[in-house]
């Protein structure tokens, strides 16, 4: 299984990545939504796992301009977020639009946690 | 509350809405030891990979534990009259430079310090100072670290003399959008929005409020400023004419 983690903190992004490859997921990494976009354009991915605030970008820009792309639109993105829920509130048919998979906050979501989620939204793509 | 954003955190208020720009950029290092703990404990890791991940927790509980020492002398900059005496620019900023460089280099960035010769010392707190200047420096490692896809990245603390007989002294690097506007934006924006800073990804634009304000309880609030083709954040401090003669 290949992931894009879309993570703009260096330092997070190791730790993730150690943690998904010591699970045998292997784990393309970008700071920023451009560079992410670059990435899709030239290699699939299984699942993408971002962060809704990105290094100079807006993960819901990011998002509309995934979901343009018919071979993106099936795609399962998690998002591991820096914003609470609540932050939200009023979006859930935005959110529900862009096909979101699932929504974790990072305070309060496990690596564990993630891998789950992970392994699960692969899972229900390929059923 | 514009008046107090420039210069003060004079009251609960305002204090609250500091705090609430803080909460980022303090989540952000007890991120990283959550997740550094959890790799650990996942076991399959070399003794080396160990030992990486024990220095990166000390340093984020380091980088932590000095913005909260820095809030700490913000919401009190106005309590009191900072005592403020003669101090170099120049030894502070290598004393910052070298403090970060740790740091600083688990985000690929090199830290340099480039001081114009003989410049006069200023009148000065001098913690203030020092908390400023590292909380700037720390947030534009990590900004600019998460701004741009590169191997590696510098920042330059620097300070020199202008013709109108101050002394420019702030960090810079290879973030853009940094502007005079922005930052006004940001101090109203404080405790109101996410990212009063949107330039700056999650977990930087409290540092910045913090040295603001710290800069501003001495000498002048933060300006942006360009310093040997970078650009960056720099407060402008008066040349005193006793210490000139030093």
């Amino acid at each position: 299984m290949t992931l894009l983690l879309i993570e703009p903190d260096s330092l997070l992004a190791k730790n993730f990545k150690s943690f998904f490859t010591k699970n045998k997921i292997k784990v393309i990494w970008r700071r920023s939504m451009q560079a992410a976009i670059e990435k899709l354009d030239k290699r699939p991915v299984d699942v993408v796992v971002m962060d809704v605030i990105g290094g100079n970008h807006n993960g819901v820009e990011f998002l509309y301009e995934l979901r343009s792309y018919p071979e993106w639109y099936e795609v399962p993105v998690i998002f591991h977020s820096s914003l609470p829920p609540q932050d939200f509130t009023g979006l859930e048919d935005s959110l529900a639009e862009l096909n979101i998979t699932s929504f974790h906050y990072k305070p309060n979501t496990s690596l564990a946690d993630l891998l789950l989620a992970v392994n699960q939204s692969v899972a229900a793509i390929a059923a | 509350m514009a008046k107090s954003r420039v210069g003060q955190v004079s009251d609960y208020t305002d204090q609250l809405a500091l705090l609430a720009s803080l909460s980022d950029d303090l989540a952000l290092p007890l991120l990283q030891i959550k997740s550094s703990l959890e790799v650990l404990d996942s076991g399959r890791s070399s003794s080396k990979d160990n030992l990486t991940h024990l220095a990166s927790m000390r340093l984020a509980s380091e980088t932590g534990l000095q913005l909260v020492e820095a809030f700490r002398l913000a919401i009190n900059a106005d309590n009191a009259q900072l005592p403020l005496t003669p101090v170099s620019v120049g030894a502070i900023l290598q004393e910052v430079a070298h403090g970060l460089t740790p740091y600083a280099k688990q985000y690929n960035t090199v830290v340099r310090v480039d001081v114009q010769p003989r410049l006069s010392p200023v009148l000065a707190h001098k913690p203030s100072l020092a908390a400023a200047m590292q909380c700037l420096g720390a947030s534009l490692i990590r900004a600019q670290a998460a701004s741009n896809e590169k191997k590696s990245y510098q920042i330059m603390f620097g300070a020199h003399k202008n013709p109108d007989n101050v002394i420019t002294t702030g960090a810079f690097s290879a973030v853009v959008g940094l502007s005079d506007k922005a930052l006004r934006s940001a101090r109203a924006l404080a405790g109101h929005a996410r990212q009063p800073l949107n330039v700056l990804p999650a977990g930087a634009a409290g540092g910045i409020l913090v040295a603001d304000i710290l800069c501003a309880a001495m000498w002048q609030p933060l300006r942006s400023a360009a310093h040997r083709n970078l650009q960056g954040l720099a407060t402008a401090v008066p040349i005193s004419k006793q210490l000139n003669l030093v």
